[in-house]
């Protein structure tokens, strides 16, 4: 992050700051709360684990919901009372109730909470994913491609700007067909 | 309103269109019926009709993700699937089984994201999505909602503001953050969008819109639209083209009133203002079997008319969204073949079943150039059953000819794919060899004496294989005209194999890139969810906007002054019919001669 990045507030709402320009941000501040060990036999399956997920999501208030069977763990993003007005809110004790209304049970004492900033952690994570593989074209091998790669890039980026380029020059044309643009 | 309030509308829109189609809600299903006999089978007959394939799928009610069994029943590929709890759902999945096996050869994995969301690894797929690692497609068209406002209110759409809903209209400087991150997406940047709606020229900025997107990179740009404002408002087509508007995805659902009352008055006036300003136009069909199907032919007929300014239709069976009554589910349910085949009978065999090929077909042909040339091409790889295609050719003559009758697509798909197989392991001078060799080699698959007058086809195959750029496509579009369906899903068709193959993407405000039909099927997740986030609330976008009215967003047409324009008569009152036409005519009896030969 650079000194143009970051979170303003202005008139109540918040904005992401990138590169000198606003975008709105629905949250500033938002909680995670981790339920740890819960029971199997209530998640049922991993099909049931996921329509539990869909339930949750069902709530304005949960931004994100992760249950996995598996580890036998249930992860909520959600917006705390208090935190962002005039949004939807839901507290831990709403949220273990509207668990237990699909028949599972949580522990509010052990569940693991904290403090999520909405910005860092899951509007920039969703606009700037990082790349975690790479796939080279059909019919080359990785080592080839990474070779290739660089004056790949650069051609692309020369066919980029030329294609622009020729879009100008195709808008000039169709300026002199349309004379009615110099009306706009 | 609620999602739960907008059903019960639509559930009593529904009904209401069922007394509409003179459907009696206690009329006695004919299981004798051939379109409604495998809806209306013992559990014990359907479960001795052979298994093609085993997927999974969701309860249409409570959401549970099940077992989907795909089977044959006779002709038609049917979907099962239980749940505990609402017990079993059936439903067709494809209406012709020989063109399912056939298409189903077609299938391959492309390549998702390198840069996917990885705030979800999708063990709970279509619940947990973002685009994830395990996508298996890059996005291939986005599509972007720029307002949910429309100046029309369908019955059966969910996707615009009621009164006094919250209006949801994204900042440019939003917009252009979203484009940008749809031409980060590694390996292969997005590079067509399509601007939807609501109904996006409603917005006073929409030039900027456009403007924004071709800024950003996307060579092929898409206006979502009725088209009415730009039919009343040619000189805002002419801003858009030059912003770099590229084609109007355009809602025609027939050329009949009767069959499309959304825009049939309009249409004459926005042909011309698309001709004037040089924009191409898709027409967009939904098919509703029942409503619109006895129009497939004439519509297509009505792009041959119109194929100056008309590139492509672009068939899109209906998607049954929500919950509605069974019986006139299963009476309006038409799936791709079902439509193949109505267009068969209708254009009296000139566009045959045969003649149209599953999306991915197109795979075989991104491989090969990619291989060719090191540049990542367009993959396509979405699910067989999910898209259909084919090209027709217009000659001078006014012969309609399909692709598929003067090359051999399937030899030629299989024939590259092998070349694209023997490259692996070889040199790059080695696979410029093959690759040279094998464009030498095209020709085998062209029947000269078939191909249109028009059109040298070698040519024009070797200059896209080659050039391998929008360029060599375009020219290729200009003389002919695209035929597309494609079949989003419901909650009764879901197939999470096919989602996981999308390649037509929603790109959300949060930053997030969802599949179209996890998108549309599960709105109250998705969709609505994080457009409420975002939207403002009714009262707040009247006190920023103090001229502007629910109202003042809504059309008012007048009949009898659209009906007395000119430019009506002229785009209705001398349509040629292609079909009938004897040099049309004459194909289709030849080719009957032939088959009853073969047969002997």
């Amino acid at each position: 992050m650079n000194a143009n990045e970051g979170v303003i507030e202005e008139g109540g709402k918040y904005y992401a700051v990138e590169n000198g320009e606003r975008y709105r941000l629905p949250y500033k501040t938002v909680k995670e709360i981790v339920f740890n060990n819960v029971s199997k036999q209530e998640l049922v399956d991993l099909q049931h684990a996921a329509r539990l997920q869909y339930k949750l999501l069902l709530n304005e208030a949960i931004l994100r919901a992760k249950v996995e069977f598996v580890k036998q763990r249930i992860s909520i993003v959600y917006n705390p009372p208090g935190y962002n007005k005039g949004k939807p809110e839901i507290s831990p004790e709403g949220i273990a109730a509207l668990i237990r209304q699909e028949g599972v049970h949580v522990d509010l004492a052990s569940a693991e909470q904290r403090d999520v900033d909405y910005y860092a952690e899951i509007w920039r994570a969703q606009f700037h994913p990082p790349m975690i593989r790479e796939h080279p074209p059909y019919g080359y091998t990785l080592d080839e491609w990474k070779k290739m790669k660089d004056k790949y890039e650069q051609k692309v980026k020369q066919a980029r700007e030329k294609k622009l380029e020729e879009f100008h020059e195709w808008q000039k044309r169709y300026e002199q067909e349309h004379p009615e643009l110099a009306s706009r | 309103m609620d999602r739960r309030d907008r059903e019960a509308e639509y559930k009593q829109n529904a009904e209401q269109e069922a007394v509409r189609l003179q459907m009696p809600e206690n009329m006695q299903v004919n299981v004798t019926d051939p379109l409604l006999a495998p809806y209306h089978r013992t559990m014990e007959e359907i479960e001795k009709m052979p298994v093609l394939e085993k997927t999974k799928t969701v309860c249409p009610v409570c959401k549970l993700i099940v077992d989907g069994i795909i089977y044959k029943d006779g002709d038609n590929v049917m979907i099962r699937k239980y749940c505990p709890e609402h017990g079993w759902f059936i439903e067709k999945y494809w209406e012709d089984y020989e063109m399912y096996m056939a298409m189903r050869g077609y299938s391959y994995f492309g390549r998702g994201f390198d840069n996917p969301d990885y705030l979800t690894a999708g063990e709970n797929c279509p619940f947990d999505c973002g685009i994830c690692e395990r996508h298996k497609s890059h996005t291939a068209l986005a599509n972007v909602v720029v307002t949910n406002r429309c100046h029309l209110s369908c019955w059966y759409c969910f996707f615009y503001a009621k009164e006094n809903d919250p209006v949801y209209e994204p900042t440019l400087e939003e917009l252009d953050m979203l484009f940008k991150k749809l031409r980060s997406q590694k390996p292969i940047p997005a590079n067509a969008i399509q601007i939807t709606g609501g109904e996006p020229t409603i917005r006073s900025d929409i030039v900027d819109i456009i403007r924004l997107a071709k800024e950003a990179g996307f060579d092929q740009i898409q206006l979502n639209t009725t088209g009415i404002n730009l039919g009343l408002n040619p000189e805002l087509l002419v801003k858009l083209r030059h912003a770099g508007l590229s084609t109007l995805y355009m809602s025609f659902d027939g050329v009949s009133k009767r069959a499309n009352p959304k825009n049939h008055w309009e249409i004459p006036l926005i042909l011309d203002a698309a001709r004037k300003a040089g924009v191409g136009i898709v027409l967009v069909p939904t098919v509703i079997r029942g409503v619109n199907d006895n129009e497939l032919g004439s519509m297509i007929n009505f792009a041959l008319n119109n194929i100056d300014i008309v590139r492509a239709v672009n068939f899109q069976p209906v998607s049954l969204v929500g919950r509605m009554p069974d019986r006139l589910r299963e009476r309006q349910r038409i799936t791709i073949p079902g439509a193949i085949k109505l267009i068969e009978e209708q254009t009296g065999g000139v566009v045959a079943k045969e003649d149209w090929f599953s999306v991915p077909y197109i795979g075989g042909l991104s491989k090969f150039v990619e291989a060719l040339t090191g540049a990542y091409s367009y993959d396509l790889s979405i699910h067989f059953a999910c898209g259909a295609g084919t090209y027709l050719f217009l000659d001078k003559d006014n012969k309609v000819i399909p692709i598929t009758r003067f090359l051999d697509a399937r030899g030629l798909m299989e024939y590259l794919q092998h070349v694209v197989d023997e490259m692996e392991g070889k040199s790059r001078l080695e696979r410029h060899l093959m690759a040279l060799k094998a464009l030498l080699n095209l020709k085998k698959f062209i029947d000269k004496d078939k191909q249109p007058k028009s059109v040298n086809f070698a040519k024009l195959l070797g200059s896209i294989l080659l050039k391998h750029d929008f360029s060599s496509v375009g020219a290729f579009q200009m003389k002919t005209l695209f035929l597309g369906m494609m079949h989003f899903q419901d909650e009764y068709t879901y197939d999470i194999a096919r989602v996981e193959k999308c390649d037509i993407h929603y790109s959300l405000p949060d930053g997030r890139v969802i599949p179209f039909c996890t998108f549309n099927v599960f709105p109250e997740i998705y969709r609505d969810k994080v457009q409420r986030q975002y939207a403002v609330p009714a009262e707040e976008w009247q006190k920023q906007h103090p001229a502007w009215t629910y109202a003042s967003d809504k059309y008012r047409r007048n009949i009898k002054e659209l009906e007395a324009n000119p430019l009506y008569e002229k785009t209705y009152g001398h349509l040629v019919n292609f079909f009938e036409l004897p040099v049309n005519r004459a194909v289709k009896e030849a080719e009957k001669a032939t088959a009853s030969e073969g047969a002997k």
